[in-house]
C-alpha cells in the first residue's frame, strides 16, 4: 500500500526538480544565444576589418592585409582564420592558419559552426562584399575557434543540472520533515477514533483541519446510526423479553399457585390448566413471529415463483376470518379482482393473513373493507377498518416491531404482525403503507408487476394486470 | 399484609394475586399504570408489586411519582427485562427489589415478606410478645410451643398486632391491613375476628392477651 508519506516526498521532489530544471534550461538557453550574439558579431567586426583591407583596382582586386590592426589572424595559440576569394573562386588570400585549409569559395552563410585545422570547433562566417570602387564582389570567410564559448556553455549546463539535482532534494528534504506535521491531525484523529468505546460511542467533534471535516461528519453520522441501530435492537430485545417472559411467568405462577394452594374440584384444576393452555398458544404464537420475522430479515430464503391466484388466496384468508368479524362487530365489505400474480404464494398469503389478522384483533366495531383493484402497472389491496384512539403520527409507529396502541396491549398480540407484513411485502418486491385518517386504519398494499414481484422473477413472466 | 399489584399481563396477575390471597395477604390489583398509581396513593401499602411496561403509564414512571410524593411504601419491580442498565435504572427510580419474569412464586413471596417487614415496626421475621411468637414466613402462631390452629384472617389480624405490642392499633388500621379495597368496611367483622382469635390464645394457655381499649381499638399485651 503505497504510503502518502513517500507519495508526498517523491512527488514534491519530482516537481522541484522539473521546475528547477526548466528554469536552468531556460537560462541556459538565454544565456548560450547572447554569448553566440557576442561571439558572431566580434567575428563580424573581424570580417569588416578584414573587408577594409580590400580594394578594387583596375586589373582586378587588391588585399591588403595589416597585421598590426589584425593581431588576431597571426597569434600563436588560436590564430583566428581569414581567407578572401573573388568572383571566379580564385583564392586571393588566407591567413596563416587558414592557408591550406580553406582551398575553395564557401558560399556566403551566416556564421555557423565549423571544423578548425587544429580539429577543434569553431564558429565561421562567409559575407560577400563589394569592394570601394568596385564592381565585381569578393568573398570573405573568417572564423575563430569557439572552444572557449562550447567550455562556458558547458559549465553553465553543469550549474543547471546542480540546480535541479539540488532544488529536487531540499524539496524532498523538506517534504519529509513537513509530512509528519502534516499528518498529525489525521494520527489525532485515528488515536481517536480507537479512542471510541465502542459500547458507548461518541461523536468525534472537531476535525482538527478543514479537509477533514467531511470524513469526521461521515464517520460521526455513520456512528450517530449505529447507536440508533443498536438502541433499537436493545429495544427489541427487551421488547422480545417482555413478550416472552410475561406469558411465561403467567404460565408459571398459575401453574405454582395452583399446586401450593388447597385443594380444587375438578373444575378448578381445568380452569388452571385452561389457562396455561391459552398462555402457552400465545407464547407459541409470539415465538412463531419472532422467527418469522428472524428469518425475513435475514433474506436467507428466496422464495419460490410461481403463477399465484391472489384473488383466490385472499378469499381463502378472508373464509376463515369471516365468522370472527362478525364476532367483533365488523361489517365486512369484500370486493376482489381477478389477479394472477407471479411470486411467491406463501408470502402473500402471509401479507394477507397479518393485514386480516391485525383488522381483525384491533379494530374498532364498524365497516371493515377489503378491497383488491387494478392500478396502473399491477394491483392494490386495501385493508381499512375504523380505529380508536390512533393518531395520524401512529401511522409509522404500527410497523414497530411490538409496537401496539395501549389499549390493545392485552389483546393477545404481541405487535408483530404488521411489521412481518411489511417484511413480506418487501420480499415480494411490493410496498405496504399505513393512512390513519378520520378514525378509519387504512392499510394498502401495492404490488407492481412491471418489477419482479419475486427479485429471482424476471418482469416479463408476470402477466398483464388486465383482468 | 396488604399488597398491591400492578401488572397488565391478566393471567400472570390473577396467578399473583391468588398466591398472596392464599397466604393470607389482602391484594390490590390493577392492569394500568393510572389506576395503579392511583392505588398507591390512595391506599397505605405494606408493598407493591409493579411491572414496568404497563399501559397508561409505565412502571418507572410510577414509581417516580410515588417517590417524588414522598411516599415510603417498599416496592417491588418485577419485570421481563433483565440488563443490568434496566436493574440499575428501577434501582435507583426508587425501587427496593428487583425481580426478573419469570420467577418462583415462593420468592416472590418471601422477598414481598421481606419488603413488608422492612417498611413495617419490627424488622424480625419471627415477632415474639411474651409467650406468642408470630413466625411471618411459616405463618405460623404459637404460644411457648403450643402451635395455634388460625385462619388466614384471624393469623393477618394476629400479625398486625404482634408489630406493635403494647400499642393500641385501631380497627380502622387493622382493617386497612388485612382487607383490600372490594371488602365492604365493617368494623363488626374486626371485632369478630378479634374474639375468635381471643378464644384460640386462650385455648393455647394465654387469656386477656388481647385487650379491648373502648372507643379506641385493641392493645396486644406484653409478657
Amino acid at each position: 500500500m503505497p504510503a502518502l508519506r513517500t507519495r508526498l516526498i517523491l512527488g514534491t521532489a519530482l516537481l522541484a526538480g522539473l521546475v528547477t530544471a526548466a528554469a536552468g534550461m531556460a537560462g541556459w538557453a538565454v544565456a548560450r544565444a547572447a554569448l553566440i550574439t557576442e561571439f558572431d558579431s566580434s567575428l563580424a567586426v573581424q570580417l569588416n576589418a578584414v573587408a577594409s583591407g580590400v580594394e578594387s583596382e583596375a586589373h582586378g582586386v587588391s588585399v591588403e592585409w595589416q597585421a598590426v590592426d589584425l593581431p588576431e589572424l597571426t597569434r600563436r595559440d588560436h590564430p583566428d582564420l581569414a581567407a578572401v576569394w573573388d568572383v571566379d573562386g580564385t583564392l586571393l588570400v588566407a591567413s596563416p592558419a587558414a592557408a591550406g585549409h580553406w582551398r575553395r569559395k564557401p558560399a556566403t552563410r551566416a556564421a555557423h559552426p565549423c571544423a578548425l585545422p587544429d580539429g577543434a570547433t569553431g564558429r565561421r562566417l562567409v559575407r560577400q562584399i563589394v569592394p570601394r570602387g568596385g564592381s565585381q564582389g569578393v568573398t570573405i570567410a573568417v572564423a575563430r575557434d569557439a572552444s572557449g564559448l562550447e567550455h562556458r556553455l558547458g559549465v553553465l549546463a553543469w550549474v543547471a543540472g546542480m540546480a535541479a539535482v539540488g532544488g529536487a532534494l531540499l524539496a524532498a528534504a523538506g517534504m519529509a520533515l513537513a509530512v509528519p506535521r502534516l499528518l498529525r491531525p489525521l494520527a489525532q484523529l485515528a488515536g481517536r477514533i480507537e479512542a471510541i468505546d465502542p459500547a458507548r460511542p461518541t461523536p468525534l467533534g472537531a476535525a482538527g483541519l478543514v479537509e477533514l471535516e467531511p470524513a469526521v461528519r461521515t464517520l460521526d453520522d455513520l456512528v450517530k446510526r449505529l447507536v440508533a441501530v443498536r438502541e433499537r435492537e436493545r429495544g427489541f430485545v427487551a421488547d422480545a423479553a417482555h413478550e416472552l417472559r410475561t406469558p411465561l411467568a403467567a404460565v408459571r405462577a398459575t401453574l405454582e399457585a395452583a399446586t401450593a394452594g388447597g385443594r380444587r374440584d375438578e373444575g378448578g384444576w381445568r380452569a388452571v390448566v385452561a389457562t396455561a393452555q391459552s398462555e402457552v398458544i400465545r407464547l407459541q404464537r409470539t415465538v412463531e413471529d419472532l422467527l418469522t420475522l428472524a428469518r425475513l430479515e435475514a433474506a436467507s430464503t428466496p422464495g419460490t415463483c410461481a403463477p399465484v391466484d391472489f384473488t383466490g388466496v385472499i378469499r381463502q384468508r378472508w373464509d376463515l376470518c369471516a365468522t370472527r368479524a362478525v364476532e367483533r362487530g365488523l361489517t365486512a365489505e369484500v370486493d376482489l379482482a381477478e389477479a394472477e400474480i407471479v411470486g411467491d404464494e406463501g408470502r402473500l398469503d402471509g401479507i394477507v393473513r397479518n393485514l386480516l389478522e391485525n383488522a381483525l384483533a384491533h379494530g374498532a366495531p364498524g365497516r371493515l373493507e377489503v378491497i383488491l383493484t387494478a392500478i396502473s402497472g399491477g394491483w392494490r389491496l386495501c385493508v381499512a377498518n375504523p380505529c380508536v384512539g390512533l393518531t395520524v403520527a401512529d401511522a409509522t409507529r404500527v410497523f414497530e416491531r411490538f409496537w401496539r396502541a395501549d389499549a390493545a396491549r392485552s389483546a393477545g398480540h404481541a405487535g408483530l404482525g404488521l411489521a412481518i407484513a411489511r417484511r413480506l411485502a418487501e420480499a415480494v418486491g411490493g410496498s405496504l403503507t399505513v393512512e390513519i385518517a378520520d378514525d378509519r386504519f387504512i392499510a394498502t398494499l401495492d404490488l407492481l408487476v412491471h418489477r419482479p414481484i419475486m427479485p429471482s422473477c424476471p418482469a416479463s413472466e408476470n402477466p398483464s394486470t388486465a383482468s | 399484609m396488604r399488597i398491591l399489584v400492578v401488572e397488565d399481563h391478566a393471567v400472570l396477575r390473577e396467578a399473583v394475586v391468588s398466591a398472596l390471597r392464599e397466604v393470607g395477604c389482602a391484594v390490590d390489583a390493577s392492569g394500568d399504570g393510572n389506576e395503579g398509581l392511583w392505588f398507591a396513593t390512595s391506599f397505605s401499602y405494606d408493598a407493591i408489586i409493579l411491572d414496568i411496561m404497563l399501559p397508561g403509564l409505565d412502571g418507572l414512571a410510577v414509581l417516580r411519582r410515588l417517590r417524588a410524593d414522598g411516599k415510603q411504601v417498599p416496592v417491588l419491580l418485577l419485570t421481563a427485562r433483565d440488563a443490568v442498565e434496566d436493574r440499575v435504572v428501577g434501582l435507583d427510580a426508587g425501587a427496593d427489589d428487583y425481580l426478573v419474569k419469570p420467577c418462583a412464586v415462593p420468592e416472590l413471596l418471601a422477598r414481598v415478606r421481606s419488603l413488608a417487614r422492612r417498611g413495617s415496626f419490627r424488622r424480625e421475621p419471627v415477632l415474639r410478645c411474651g409467650r406468642l411468637s408470630v413466625d411471618t414466613a411459616a405463618r405460623r402462631a404459637a404460644v411457648d410451643a403450643t402451635t395455634m390452629v388460625l385462619t388466614v384472617r384471624e393469623f393477618a389480624i394476629l400479625e398486625v398486632l404482634a408489630q406493635r405490642p403494647g400499642e393500641v392499633v385501631a380497627r380502622t388500621d387493622l382493617w386497612e391491613r388485612c382487607y383490600d379495597a372490594e371488602a365492604e368496611p365493617n368494623s363488626n367483622v374486626i371485632d369478630v375476628y378479634v374474639g375468635y382469635v381471643r378464644r384460640k390464645l386462650a385455648k393455647a394457655g394465654l387469656s386477656d392477651a388481647i385487650r379491648t381499649v373502648r372507643g379506641a381499638g385493641y392493645v396486644l399485651a406484653v409478657g
